[in-house]
C-alpha cells in the first residue's frame, strides 16, 4: 500500500496535466496518483492514463472541489496530498506538506492568505480570515483547506469525512473543532500560479461560491457549538465538551 | 490673506457641502447668490498637503476609504479628515468665533463654511439670530444658561427644520447647511447675552442619548460637556453600580438621567437598558469613556433625522490595511459582506457612537442591543436604512464576541437560508455522498 496518495481533480487541463502528474510522482517513492477526470473533452483522461495515474472518470463536470472528495474516498495512502491540475508546483515544494503530516500534523495547510496588504480584500480572502477568527484560530490567518496544496493524515480524513471535502471550508471547520493538529506549513503563492485569474467571467461567480461555502461552515459551527454548549475558542475546548457530533 | 488661509484650514471648516455654498437663500430677497470670484485670476490652492508630499500640486495621497458623510451631497464621496482634526474640535472653539467684523472678501471656487462667515449673506443670518436672541432675552431677563440653550435649539428648529414640503413655515430654506445654522446660532447666543458653546441641529423629532459610562469620571465629564451642546431632550447615563464619583459627575449635568447598571457587563448590556428607558425619536449611543466632539455627534442626529434608521460611526481614519486589523474586525466585515453590505466595511453597531431611529429600536427591540453584532444583522435583515453618521476614532477592539456573531448569522440563515445570497448551483454533491446544503 502506498504511503502517500496525491489527489488531482482534472477538468480540461491537458496543457498542464502531464507536468502536474510527473511532479506528483516525484513527491514520494511509490506515491499513488489519483486523477479525478470530470467533464473533460480535451483528452485529459488519455494523458492521465498515459502518465501512469489512477484515473476516475466522470463524463459530466462534478463542480468545484467535488473531485477532491471522490479522490480522497478512493485513496489508499496514509497521507493525502491535494493539488490542482491547472498549476504545476514542483515536487520539492510539495514535500514539506507530506513531511509535516508524517511528523504528526493532521492537516498541513498552505501558508497563503491571498493579497491582504490593502484596504479592501477579495471576498474569499475575507471569508477565510473570518472563519478562522470565528473558530478561535486567528493565527491561521487566511490559510484554509480551500487553497491547494495541502496534505492531511488518514486520521484527519476519517474525522472530517471524505464527503465534506467537496465543501472545503466545512472540512476545515470540522478539523479545527475536532481538535486535530491544523498548521500552516509553508507558502506556495498559488495566486501567482493560478491561470484561472485570467479566465473571464469565472472569478466573480467563484467568489460567491466559495463565500457561500464559508457560510455553510459557519452554519455547521453554529449547530455544533450549540450542541457542544461551548462558544469561543473552538479547538480543544469543544473537543473536551463532546467532540464531533 | 494669510489669516484667511488659516481660517480655511480650521477643523470645523470642511463641514458644509461645498456645492451648496453658493446658493444660500438670503433672508430678505430669497435670491440666490453664487460664488463670483472665479473671475479673479487663477484659483489658489489653499488646502495644504496633509499627509505625504504633494506632487506637482495634485492632491496628496490620503489614507482611508471613500466615505459618504451624512450631510454631504449624494454622490460625492469625501475622504475622511485626519483623526487629530476631529479631536482638535474637542478643544473647543465657539462656533463662528471669528467675530462678525472680519470681512472675508475672497470667495474662491472651493469655499467652506467658516471662511464665508463674514460675507454679507452670513452676516444677515447672524443678525437674524442676534435679533431673535435679544428678543428672547427681553422676554426672559432672568433666564439661565440651560434655558438659553433650550431656547436656541427651539428657535433653530423653527427656523430650519424640514417641514412637510421641504420648506418650513417661515419660508426659510429647509435643510440649510450647518454653517448657516451655526452662524445663526452664534448670533442668537450673542443676542441673548450668553457665551456658550452650542451645536445647533434642526430636528423634526425628539432626540435623546444613552451614555455608557465607565469608571473614568474625567472622561465622562468631557463626554457630557459635549452632549450639553446638542439639542438632546435628556441623556440616560448607564453607570456601573459602584462608580460613585462618575455618578456625581453625571448628576452635575441638568439633563442627565442616572441609570445604575447593576453588574457591569462590558457596555453592550447597558445599551439595551438605556434604550429601553427612552422614547425619543432619535437615540444617540455614546461611549462615556471616550469623548467625541459635539460636531461629530451632530452628524449622527442629522443623519437619522434625515431618514436613516441607523447611523454608524464612519471612523475610517482608524482603519488600517486588512492584514493589520484585529480578528474582531474580520468578523464584522464578513458579517456585512455576507448580508450584502460590503460597502459598510467593518462599520457596525459594535462601535460607538451610533444613532438609531425610533423605528429601528421598535423593529429590533431595545433588548437586542445587548448583542451588537446580532442587532446589526437584524437591522440589515429587517430592511432598515443603515448608513454612516459622524466619524469618531475608537479605542482598539477587544477580542471578538464569537457567540454574538454566531447568533447574528443564525438569525440571517433562519431567514435567508444557509448560504444567504451565495448559492451553489454547480456542484454535484450526490457524487461525493454529501447532502445538499
Amino acid at each position: 500500500m502506498a504511503d502517500v496518495s496525491v489527489i488531482i481533480p482534472v477538468m480540461n487541463e491537458k496543457r498542464t496535466l502531464r507536468r502536474v502528474i510527473r511532479e506528483a510522482f516525484r513527491v514520494d517513492r511509490g506515491a499513488e496518483v489519483i486523477a479525478v477526470v470530470n467533464g473533460s473533452t480535451d483528452g485529459s483522461e488519455r494523458i492521465a492514463r498515459a502518465c501512469g495515474a489512477r484515473v476516475i472518470v466522470f463524463p459530466k463536470p462534478l463542480g468545484h472541489d467535488v473531485g477532491r472528495a471522490i479522490g480522497a474516498k478512493a485513496a489508499g495512502g496514509r497521507i493525502l496530498l491535494f493539488v490542482d491540475a491547472d498549476m504545476v508546483i514542483p515536487a520539492r515544494r510539495l514535500r514539506p506538506f507530506v513531511e509535516a503530516v508524517r511528523n504528526g500534523v493532521d492537516v498541513a495547510l498552505n501558508d497563503y492568505s491571498g493579497p491582504v496588504r490593502k484596504m479592501r480584500v477579495h471576498g474569499v480572502v475575507l471569508a477565510k480570515h473570518a472563519l478562522n477568527a470565528l473558530l478561535g484560530r486567528p493565527d491561521l490567518e487566511g490559510a484554509s483547506l480551500t487553497a491547494v496544496p495541502h496534505a492531511m493524515s488518514r486520521r484527519a480524513l476519517e474525522t472530517v469525512g471524505a464527503e465534506s471535502l467537496s465543501v472545503p471550508p466545512l472540512a476545515h471547520a470540522r478539523a479545527i473543532c475536532a481538535g486535530l493538529v491544523v498548521k500552516k506549513i509553508c507558502r506556495v503563492n498559488v495566486g501567482a500560479l493560478n491561470p484561472r485569474r485570467g479566465r473571464k467571467g469565472r472569478g466573480r461567480s467563484l467568489e460567491r461560491l466559495i463565500v457561500g461555502d464559508h457560510l455553510e461552515a459557519i452554519e455547521w459551527w453554529t449547530r455544533h457549538a450549540e450542541h457542544a454548549g461551548s462558544y469561543g475558542s473552538g479547538g480543544r475546548q469543544s473537543m473536551e465538551s463532546g467532540g464531533m457530533p | 490673506m494669510i489669516r484667511n488661509g488659516h481660517h480655511a484650514r480650521r477643523p470645523g471648516a470642511g463641514f458644509a457641502p461645498r456645492a451648496r455654498m453658493g446658493c444660500v437663500r438670503r433672508p430678505e430677497t430669497g435670491s440666490s447668490r453664487r460664488g463670483s470670484s472665479s473671475r479673479r485670476g487663477p484659483p489658489v490652492r489653499r488646502r495644504p498637503a496633509r499627509i505625504g508630499p504633494s506632487v506637482h500640486g495634485r492632491q496628496p495621497f490620503r489614507r482611508g476609504l471613500p466615505v459618504r458623510r451624512a450631510g454631504s451631497r449624494p454622490g460625492i464621496f469625501r475622504r475622511k479628515r485626519r483623526m487629530p482634526a476631529a479631536l482638535r474640535r474637542l478643544v473647543g472653539r465657539r462656533p463662528g468665533a471669528r467675530g462678525a467684523g472680519t470681512a472675508v472678501r475672497h470667495s474662491a471656487g472651493r469655499r467652506t463654511g467658516m471662511r464665508c462667515a463674514g460675507t454679507s449673506a452670513f452676516r444677515r443670518w447672524r443678525d437674524l439670530g442676534f435679533r431673535s436672541g435679544s428678543a428672547w432675552r427681553e422676554a426672559h431677563p432672568a433666564a439661565a444658561a440651560e434655558e438659553a440653550r433650550a431656547a436656541l435649539h427651539d428657535h433653530v428648529n423653527r427656523a430650519f427644520a424640514r417641514g412637510g414640503e421641504g420648506e418650513n413655515a417661515n419660508g426659510k430654506p429647509a435643510g440649510a447647511m450647518p454653517a448657516v445654522i451655526r452662524t445663526y446660532a452664534d448670533g442668537f447666543m450673542r443676542g441673548a447675552g450668553f457665551s456658550l458653546p452650542v451645536e445647533p441641529v434642526p430636528l423634526n423629532g425628539t432626540a435623546s442619548a444613552v451614555v455608557i459610562a465607565g469608571w473614568n469620571e474625567a472622561a465622562l465629564d468631557a463626554v457630557l460637556g459635549q452632549l450639553e451642546r446638542l439639542p438632546l431632550r435628556e441623556w440616560i447615563v448607564v453607570i456601573p453600580e459602584h462608580a460613585t464619583t462618575a455618578r456625581e459627575v453625571a448628576e452635575r449635568h441638568a439633563r442627565s438621567v442616572i441609570l445604575p447598571a447593576g453588574e457591569w457587563t462590558g457596555g453592550a448590556a447597558g445599551r439595551a437598558l438605556g434604550a429601553a428607558r427612552t422614547g425619543a425619536d432619535i437615540v444617540l449611543f455614546v461611549d462615556g469613556e471616550q469623548p467625541a466632539p459635539a460636531g461629530e455627534l451632530a452628524r449622527f442626529l442629522r443623519a437619522v433625522d434625515g431618514g436613516m434608521d441607523a447611523a454608524l460611526n464612519a471612523r475610517p481614519s482608524g482603519i488600517a490595511k486588512f492584514h493589520r486589523r484585529p480578528p474582531a474586525d474580520r468578523l464584522l466585515e464578513f458579517l456585512n459582506f455576507s448580508l450584502g453590505r460590503r460597502d459598510l466595511g467593518v462599520r457596525s453597531l459594535a462601535s460607538l457612537p451610533f444613532a438609531l431611529s425610533r423605528r429601528a429600536i421598535d423593529t429590533i427591540g431595545a433588548h437586542s442591543l445587548a448583542q451588537p453584532a446580532k442587532a446589526h444583522a437584524l437591522l440589515l435583515l429587517r430592511g432598515m436604512r443603515v448608513g454612516l453618521g459622524g466619524s469618531v476614532p475608537r479605542l482598539a477592539m477587544s477580542d471578538p464576541d464569537v457567540r454574538d456573531h454566531l447568533e447574528a448569522w443564525r438569525e440571517a440563515m433562519a431567514l435567508r437560508g444557509v448560504r444567504l445570497s451565495f448559492p451553489d448551483r454547480r456542484r454535484n454533491r450526490a457524487a461525493a455522498g454529501e447532502p445538499a446544503p
